[in-house]
């Protein structure tokens, strides 16, 4: 009897031991195109608080997996989650998201881009802290477009067709394309489709009492500039309807592209002599759009939100607000190259004296749009990406494709 | 003669005890939720809009299912991958067993090859495909060009005909050794006399196969296509990850229809529906089998 009494009293002395352990919260992001600096950084935030941070690195439709059945199934794996813009009204809308407003101090928002703001908000109630602003941009091969007698990059969409065709060449192994796109029937196509619609004076999504208007103007020509450049004038490599983002920046440091869009980034892994065939050849320049317009991009600003059912949530939030602290987002831009969410780092000399083209950076997003921000917005995009396969396949006209798409959107918003 | 059911339950207790607990994992893990999921199929759940709460519809969910072209597409696609990476499977399963069915040196050898394919990952399998496939440097575009089969490199998960090919070609060479495996088994009982006497008989290969060894090999062949058909029903992870069901949805097969119902457009309740009417379909299948394949068995 009294050893048995004694391996118990061992036995809860431990458990109370380990319980009063240090705090624990599960962060689940994808901490690969800024190659492992988020990390540095938690780790960092754990040696100043002592809370561990547990992070774990998915690919971007692996976090929404995993996000998704956490949060059906109840179980509360994680505390903080990377969140894209476009998940943040169904998140907000099922209740999954912890709203924190009442947590954020208004004044340090009003010194963050609107965009990034906008991504973590759903009907006036803010449900993560911005983490880093995000456009699609154009990157080039400098060197393969002055062999071809260009001395600046594109600013519209004509010259961009026009340097295309002209950088095409070889054939085989050797064979360079103008253009390689993230065309694979995934939310990838959406963003580039997004991106050139708005670069036609008369291209917009959908229209001021949200209906489709792609259809009509500028959607239907974006829709045909893409075709005729895989189909008519053969400047598009037909793989793109194969590519993810990934992909088109391999393509890109392989010296197989001259000329690409993509987020942020390329140029840090173009350019890296390790992994890159043509280190130092990429730039990064405007997106080019028909005039009177300069540019346009498409919004991907992400956040870090904590989950309704996190195990420990005040925890988290101190996560949350280290990682948007000025100085780690000053370094988060120079080793990662993903953007503050500062407005006004956007014009602090120190950065522009460490990165190439810098203003570059700054200038596109004011000429950025984002994507519908409804709850249905899974469905209207796996719709457009269909019809505008269909386009890109020559199966249905341009026009025929949007048209069948606007109709079917209409149908799932009861419009 | 035992008169009641607590007498039953007095005389077996020990047993009862005994497989408690794996009634217990089995009636959480399937038992209860394929009650749930039925229960929820009968309601029409959108998690993004939780104040609705879920609303009973009866067989709506079914029935709008039934009435959408996008569902029978899916349909028709996940019965021709089964339907040709089965038969495949079964071709090659069934000229494998025989060959490694007779003896010959390194055979051992042979057959721990042979299930190198089966033991990786779907994933792994899924992206080595890829690259065989790739349209810059991948092996397939090699060969071909090599065997004066095409005259130029294709982006072969890029045309909507070949994507699907494509899929069910990597399906079957990973799936193939496991058909190899069960129609080996099958083959074992069956003596050596039977053999013999077919020759005897006057038997070539032909006959023996069809009309002598076919018939013994039935409740093999009938175990290995039940699940490799209910495998095939259920394909998802290759396509996620060689296509994501595109080109154009050429290969969005059913698990990926209900995936978006239940996943990216939180409908739960239709994608229960949709899971159910997936159950009911190989139910029925697996009928037609056993009435086929095992109902002359001796």
């Amino acid at each position: 009897m009294r050893v048995r009494t004694s391996v118990l009293a061992v036995l809860v002395v431990l458990l109370l031991a380990c319980s009063a352990g240090a705090e624990e919260i599960t962060v689940l992001w994808g901490d690969v195109l800024t190659r492992g600096i988020w990390t540095e950084y938690a780790a960092k935030f754990e040696k100043e608080t002592g809370i561990k941070v547990n992070a774990i690195n998915v690919s971007y439709d692996q976090r929404f997996d995993k996000v998704v059945t956490s949060a059906m199934s109840g179980v509360g794996s994680f505390d903080v989650i990377q969140l894209d813009a476009i998940w943040t009204p169904q998140f907000a809308a099922a209740g999954w998201l912890w709203d924190i407003t009442d947590k954020v101090d208004p004044e340090v928002l009003a010194q963050i881009n609107p965009a990034a703001v906008d991504a973590v908000t759903y009907h006036g109630r803010i449900y993560g802290l911005p983490f880093f602003n995000s456009a699609k941009l154009f990157y080039y091969n400098e060197k393969m477009l002055q062999e071809a007698g260009f001395d600046r990059p594109p600013q519209t969409l004509d010259e961009l067709l026009e340097y295309a065709i002209a950088l095409t060449k070889g054939s085989g192994q050797d064979k360079v394309w103008g253009t390689v796109w993230s065309w694979a029937q995934d939310e990838c196509l959406i963003c580039d489709y997004v991106a050139l619609v708005y670069a036609y004076p008369d291209g917009e999504m959908f229209d001021e009492n949200g209906r489709p208007a792609f259809n009509k103007g500028g959607g239907v020509k974006a829709l045909q500039f893409m075709v005729d450049l895989l189909h008519k004038y053969e400047a598009a490599d037909p793989a793109s309807l194969t590519f993810h983002e990934d992909d088109v920046n391999k393509a890109l440091a392989a010296g197989k592209a001259a000329m690409i869009l993509n987020w942020e980034g390329a140029v840090q892994e173009a350019n890296d002599p390790a992994t890159s065939k043509v280190p130092g050849q990429v730039r990064v320049g405007l997106i080019p759009a028909q005039p009177p317009l300069t540019s346009s991009t498409t919004l991907g600003p992400e956040g870090l939100a904590i989950m309704a059912n996190a195990p420990n949530k005040e925890a988290a939030l101190k996560f949350i607000e280290y990682m948007m602290d000025r100085e780690v987002q000053k370094a988060i831009f120079v080793n990662g190259g993903f953007f503050p969410v500062y407005n006004d780092l956007y014009n602090d000399p120190e950065l522009a004296a460490m990165v190439d083209d810098f203003h570059i950076y700054g200038e596109q997003f004011s000429y950025g749009h984002s994507r519908p921000k409804v709850v249905e917005y899974n469905e209207i995009s796996d719709i457009l990406q269909l019809e505008i396969h269909n386009a890109l396949l020559q199966r249905k006209t341009p026009h025929q494709a949007l048209d069948d798409a606007a109709a079917k959107i209409n149908a799932l918003l009861g419009n | 003669m035992l008169s009641s059911v607590s007498q039953w339950m007095r005389k077996y207790r020990t047993g009862l005890l005994f497989i408690l607990p794996a009634l217990v994992a089995i009636g959480a893990v399937f038992v209860y939720p394929m009650i749930n999921s039925l229960f929820l199929s009968l309601h029409d759940i959108d998690l993004t809009k939780p104040w609705r709460g879920s609303i009973f519809v009866g067989l709506k969910n079914y029935r709008d299912t039934l009435a959408n072209p996008a569902f029978w597409d899916s349909v028709w696609r996940t019965a021709y991958f089964s339907v040709a990476s089965v038969g495949l499977e079964l071709l090659i399963g069934f000229i494998s067993a025989l060959t490694l069915n007779e003896t010959f040196a390194g055979r051992a050898i042979v057959r721990s090859f042979l299930l190198i394919p089966w033991a990786l990952l779907t994933m792994t399998n899924g992206l080595m495909w890829i690259w065989i496939f790739n349209p810059h440097y991948g092996m397939f575009n090699a060969i071909l060009t090599k065997l004066g089969l095409i005259d130029s490199y294709r982006v072969w998960l890029a045309d909507p005909f070949w994507a699907m090919h494509a899929v069910i070609l990597a399906d079957v060479w990973k799936m193939a050794p496991f058909m190899t495996l069960l129609i080996l088994a099958g083959l074992q009982p069956i003596s050596q006399d039977v053999y013999d006497a077919a020759e005897v008989d006057g038997a070539g290969t032909w006959t023996k196969i069809w009309y002598v060894i076919g018939p013994l090999l039935k409740p093999a062949l009938l175990v290995a296509v039940v699940l490799r058909t209910m495998g095939a029903f259920k394909v998802f992870d290759i396509i996620y990850i060689m296509t994501s069901g595109g080109p154009a949805d050429s290969t969005k097969v059913l698990t990926f229809y209900t995936y978006e119902q239940a996943f990216r457009y939180y409908r739960i309740g239709m994608g229960s529906a949709v899971s159910w009417l997936i159950t009911l379909v190989l139910m029925i299948l697996i009928v037609i089998y056993i009435k086929l394949l095992g109902a002359d068995v001796e």
